[in-house]
């Protein structure tokens, strides 16, 4: 056995397996330290999108330069190594046209930078922050900690709509008062909430439109300028505050009514007019 | 005021700066902090420490780890974010005129641990509620603080409330064309408050309108403010003044409300 183990690993090829673990050692802590350098360099300044790319490209460079460097030591021939992974290329990337297709998508999205990471989106139905935009999929976290892996692909082509991209949103609140109200009253009343809410901009100044004759109510549409991070208090805020104070001026919010009648399917509704009543 | 304040342990003390009532008390390493702030009387005055006669049921107590030191630092600021400030009525400056005003801005109380330090900062009174504006555009402005009417052009005639300090602004047009000022951006964060026995005001700032496509040019005077004799510094900036800054400090009403 140990005369077995003596004929292939003669000297030069312990000496060869000590030179690929030395490159790859030395390889892995002089990439650490550029990643550190890099990142303490450059790091203040960007973004966590440009932070994630500058890391993952200085990684996958690093790899494949000690890999080239391990193919060295070992005296494997590059040349023909590189014909051969043409060859597997081909093979490789006909058996994975969509992975393919999804990477040239990744380039275009980052290239684009609709969203980074750390935005808040809506793809299609779905909504969340941006967790990690891959070399395949996008991935998010919904509001309630889900994560949903998109693939680059599909986000590509579809409608993807950024709400945290500028730093401040319009909250649009649709509100409706009864026929009998005095609009110009309910316009002062929205005006003098919105000044008082601490969440709600000055500038821009807020919209109040009145909207439409509804079914039920004169609706109006009521348009909030808030920064970004104030979204679940301003909301909570001003329409606790609407209530509160159309409830103190007598502003009736109208709401449909539904009012059930038990009885048979066949049967008319009972009904019965006020002079029967009188005559019986 | 603005001094050392000693507190003996387990006792619980009251003072009155501005409009804001403060209580503390120190238990061994823990500062109970609580504040109100009062209705606006202009004829409030302010009241050092005293021992609390009776303790109101509605106040929130706040409780800070600190050291054992049993000193109180109090010391005046001025808001965390830029301040815009609109006249009542637009002026309009002429080229090449100046226009001198003074704005009225609110302080806030900040209070430490022994030594005025930022490790020592316990807590930061905002002592006027001041209502979020956006200072130009959408996607580029920044966010501010609003105070719709600030601007008194007249020293003498100030009516200041006790926590309020004034900043001598002098605006001049050197742009060809009129100026209409509508509302100014001034940022407060880089300026120092200074004190006398009459008046608490900021360092002065100059701004030079040179057109409105062009940056305007804002300068912070660091010397002691000259609009009153013997003003002392009573407060430090929160961020490192720029001697000479550029930015949009002028903004020209645009309409973002397009449904």
């Amino acid at each position: 056995m140990f005369d077995f183990l003596l004929k292939y690993l003669e000297m030069p090829t312990i000496i060869k397996i000590r030179n690929v673990l030395i490159i790859i050692i030395a390889g892995y802590i002089i990439l650490q330290l550029v990643v550190l350098l890099v990142k303490r360099v450059l790091w203040r300044n960007l973004n966590p999108q440009t932070k994630f790319i500058i890391n993952r490209v200085i990684i996958y460079t690093g790899i494949v330069i000690i890999f080239m460097l391990v193919l060295r030591a070992l005296d494997v021939k590059i040349g023909a190594l590189l014909g051969a992974a043409g060859i597997l290329g081909i093979v490789l990337g006909i058996a994975s046209q969509t992975s393919i297709g999804n990477i040239i998508s990744g380039i275009f999205l980052i290239s684009e930078k609709t969203f980074e990471i750390g935005d808040l989106i809506r793809v299609g139905d779905k909504m969340g922050t941006v967790y990690t935009i891959d070399l395949l999929s996008v991935k998010l976290k919904t509001l309630d900690n889900l994560l949903i892996r998109i693939p680059n692909q599909t986000m590509i082509s579809s409608e993807v709509t950024n709400i945290t991209r500028f730093p401040v949103r319009r909250m649009d609140i649709d509100i409706g008062v009864a026929y009998k109200e005095d609009l110009k009253k309910v316009i002062d009343i929205l005006r003098q909430l919105a000044t008082k809410n601490p969440y709600c901009l000055d500038e821009p100044e807020p919209l109040i439109l009145i909207k439409e004759f509804g079914e039920s109510s004169i609706n109006f549409l009521y348009g909030l300028w808030f920064e970004k991070s104030n979204y679940v208090t301003l909301r909570n805020s001003i329409i606790q505050e609407i209530k509160t104070t159309f409830d103190a001026e007598g502003i009736e919010i109208p709401f449909p009514h539904i009012t059930l009648y038990t009885g048979e399917a066949t049967k008319p509704f009972p009904v019965r007019t006020s002079s029967d009543s009188k005559s019986k | 005021m603005w001094q050392k304040h000693k507190f003996e342990e387990n006792k619980i003390y009251t003072a009155k700066i501005g409009f804001t009532r403060l209580w503390v008390e120190k238990q061994q390493k823990i500062w109970r902090i609580a504040f109100c702030n009062e209705e606006d009387t202009r004829s409030s005055s302010d009241k050092s420490f005293e021992i609390a006669p009776a303790i109101p049921d509605n106040i929130t107590w706040n409780q800070y780890i600190a050291d054992k030191h049993s000193t109180l630092q109090l010391s005046p600021s001025l808001p965390d974010r830029p301040i815009v400030v609109k006249p009542e009525i637009p002026f309009t400056i002429r080229t090449g005129t100046n226009l001198d005003i003074f704005v009225k801005i609110p302080l806030w109380v900040q209070l430490f641990s022994s030594s005025v330090k930022p490790k020592n900062l316990l807590y930061e009174i905002i002592t006027t509620e001041l209502s979020s504006t956006w200072f130009g555009d959408p996607t580029s402005g920044e966010l501010a603080y609003s105070l719709q009417s600030g601007i008194i052009q007249n020293l003498t005639e100030i009516d200041i409330a006790p926590n309020e300090a004034i900043c001598p602004i002098q605006i001049r047009n050197e742009s060809l064309s009129i100026l209409h000022f509508q509302r100014l951006s001034i940022d407060v964060t880089q300026l120092n408050i200074y004190a006398n026995q009459n008046l608490v005001c900021t360092n002065e700032v100059k701004v030079q309108f040179r057109g409105e496509e062009q940056n305007t040019e804002v300068q912070i005077i660091q010397s002691v403010p000259s609009v009153q004799e013997s003003l002392k510094l009573i407060g430090n900036a929160r961020n490192l003044p720029d001697k000479n800054l550029f930015r949009k400090s002028f903004y020209f009403i645009k309409s973002f409300t397009q449904y």
